[in-house]
């Protein structure tokens, strides 16, 4: 999987939480808007000024394997918090 | 129609001070004005008729006492109703505060109130300053003096639409993402966005701590630069040089390619039509780019948002209801930002403060439109420009947030009214601590732009 995948898959895992979230909380109505903010989310993940962007690990490989740094554990990261925002 | 009510500071001042007009007289021709047009276009939430004639009147007794304060002493103006006027209700345009009356004055409002302004009422907004059409606000929404049917834009919509048609001679706004300079465009007034914490905010119901700016909203260069001198409480402050020609031809950054890649036609024309005239008069005009310019809604966003959200948790717990449905939406979609975005948002806001500082290095001012689209209908949440069908709010704050993100200082001016005659605005952006140098170098583009455009700015001008 690529760093801009990796971005990808990790943004929607938060996603999927979120939009749980909101319709447990009978705000079925955020969806749209949680989906644009998620596209927002992907951009600025994927910033090449962002360290944690997907830029920053291509250019990076050994960071991006064994790193904290790199696109992969940024995903990881925002996953684990991904769920932590779900179960607010 | 009682034209006393219109006019610039500028020139009502010495008529105000040489006892040839009274406050009293020019408090009563804004008062007649609020009566006759805050029906059509629900600019104000509170009108504070009795005290301003009250405090006008005791203007007058203190000018003939030879106790004069300064130009805005005797002057009628007006609040965003999310700045506190003690005494006054503070309502935000929300039921969340429906019965709040402010305790004292925000540090803004007493140092108008020291300059010797007159308040004669608080201006309605979108709700909790939360959007920028104010549409969204529960006293209704504010409409276009140009056109009843459109938005009046927003945040600061009640406080442009009241200073374009006399209802005050200026008006106090806050700014987050655009809501001085937005509204300031779309009626055809001047908004200005000081340098970020330039001017106090407390007092003020703060929408995103890191983005709020609070400043004028007025007929001219030259008010707005005498409302940001009396709130900066700087004395020291010279007096705005105007009306002569520069010691050296002017020298603009022109910011392309995303500030000018998705435009109305309106606009462009209207923009490209104020660039040419500039140019004739001798200003220098070079373009400029901010790398990374299409990354500022995405930085924005997860700034703006849990900024928001974190202030307004509480009362989103308790009384969820009161708010307007689109504003509570937006308030919890901020609670789903992930800390760790926030955290890049912040070094992302570095990165684009870093460019927009070379982007100055060696120009006077940039200069882009303010709003890409004109005053759009009420309730239109979508438009199609360039070939894109984009969402309004987006499109409101494209060219505007950037410079909340970074804290440059930031002006817009009309800049012509085309097809339709509805307003358009030029937006010019100097150094950050530069505020005093872009109000200068904005009075001399004004004078550019010529009277035909000043003379609008406080006309009714009636669909």
């Amino acid at each position: 999987m690529t760093a801009p995948d990796r971005i990808r898959a990790a943004v929607d895992r938060w996603l999927r939480a979120a939009v749980e979230d909101a319709e447990r909380r009978g705000l079925a109505e955020l969806k749209p808007l949680l989906e644009g903010l998620a596209e927002a989310t992907v951009t600025l993940r994927a910033a090449e000024w962002n360290e944690g962007g997907w830029a920053a690990s291509r250019e990076g490989g050994g960071r991006e394997k064994g790193g904290r740094r790199g696109g992969g554990k940024a995903g990881e990261t925002s996953d684990e918090a991904g769920q932590a925002g779900g179960a607010r | 129609m009682n034209t006393l009510a219109d006019g610039s500071i500028s020139a009502l001042a010495p008529r105000i001070a040489s006892g040839e007009v009274s406050s009293a007289a020019v408090t009563d021709a804004c008062l007649e004005r609020v009566a006759a047009e805050n029906g059509r276009l629900n600019a104000f939430i509170t009108v504070l008729a009795d005290q301003a004639r009250a405090d006008a009147r005791r203007a007058d007794a203190e000018i003939a006492a030879g106790r004069y304060r300064g130009p805005l002493h005797g002057v009628p103006v007006s609040l965003k109703d999310l700045i506190d006027l003690a005494g006054a209700p503070t309502t935000a345009a929300s039921r969340v505060l429906e019965r709040h009356v402010a305790g004292a004055d925000a540090t803004v409002t007493a140092r108008l109130r020291d300059a010797g302004a007159v308040f004669i009422g608080k201006c309605n907004l979108h709700e909790f300053a939360f959007g920028t059409t104010s549409e969204d606000s529960a006293f209704g929404p504010v409409r276009n003096p140009a056109d009843t049917t459109r938005s009046a834009g927003g945040s600061s919509g009640g406080s442009a639409a009241a200073v374009v048609t006399g209802m005050g001679f200026a008006s106090i706004g806050t700014d987050t993402g655009g809501s001085i300079r937005i509204p300031a465009a779309v009626c055809g007034c001047v908004g200005l966005k000081p340098t970020i914490g330039e001017l106090p905010g407390d007092g003020i119901i703060p929408l995103s701590r890191t983005l709020d700016h609070v400043g004028p909203i007025a007929r001219s260069v030259a008010d707005a630069w005498l409302l940001y001198r009396a709130m900066a409480g700087n004395r020291n402050l010279p007096t705005l040089r105007s009306g002569g020609a520069p010691a050296r031809p002017l020298r603009l950054g022109l910011l392309k390619p995303y500030f000018t890649d998705v435009l109305d036609d309106d606009v462009a024309v209207a923009f490209g039509g104020a660039l040419e005239r500039l140019g004739a008069a001798g200003v220098s005009i070079s373009e400029r780019a901010i790398r990374h310019a299409a990354d500022t809604p995405a930085i924005y966003l997860h700034l703006q948002l849990p900024e928001a959200s974190a202030y307004h948790a509480p009362t989103l717990e308790a009384y969820p209801e009161l708010y307007t449905a689109p504003v509570r939406q937006r308030l919890e979609l901020g609670r789903y930002v992930l800390a760790e975005d926030y955290v890049r948002a912040r070094l992302g806001a570095e990165v684009l403060r870093r460019e927009v500082d070379a982007a100055l290095a060696d120009v006077d001012a940039l200069v882009l439109p303010t709003v890409p689209i004109m005053a759009q209908p009420i309730g239109s949440t979508s438009v199609t420009v360039s070939g894109l069908t984009l969402p309004v709010r987006a499109l409101m704050l494209r060219l505007t947030q950037l410079f909340n993100i970074t804290g440059h200082p930031a002006i817009s001016l009309p800049c012509g009214r085309p097809a339709g005659g509805l307003p358009a605005g030029l937006q010019l952006v100097g150094r950050r601590g530069g505020t005093p140098q872009l109000l200068t170098l904005a009075a001399a583009v004004e004078a550019v732009m010529g009277p035909s455009l000043v003379s609008q700015h406080h006309c009714r001008i009636d669909a």
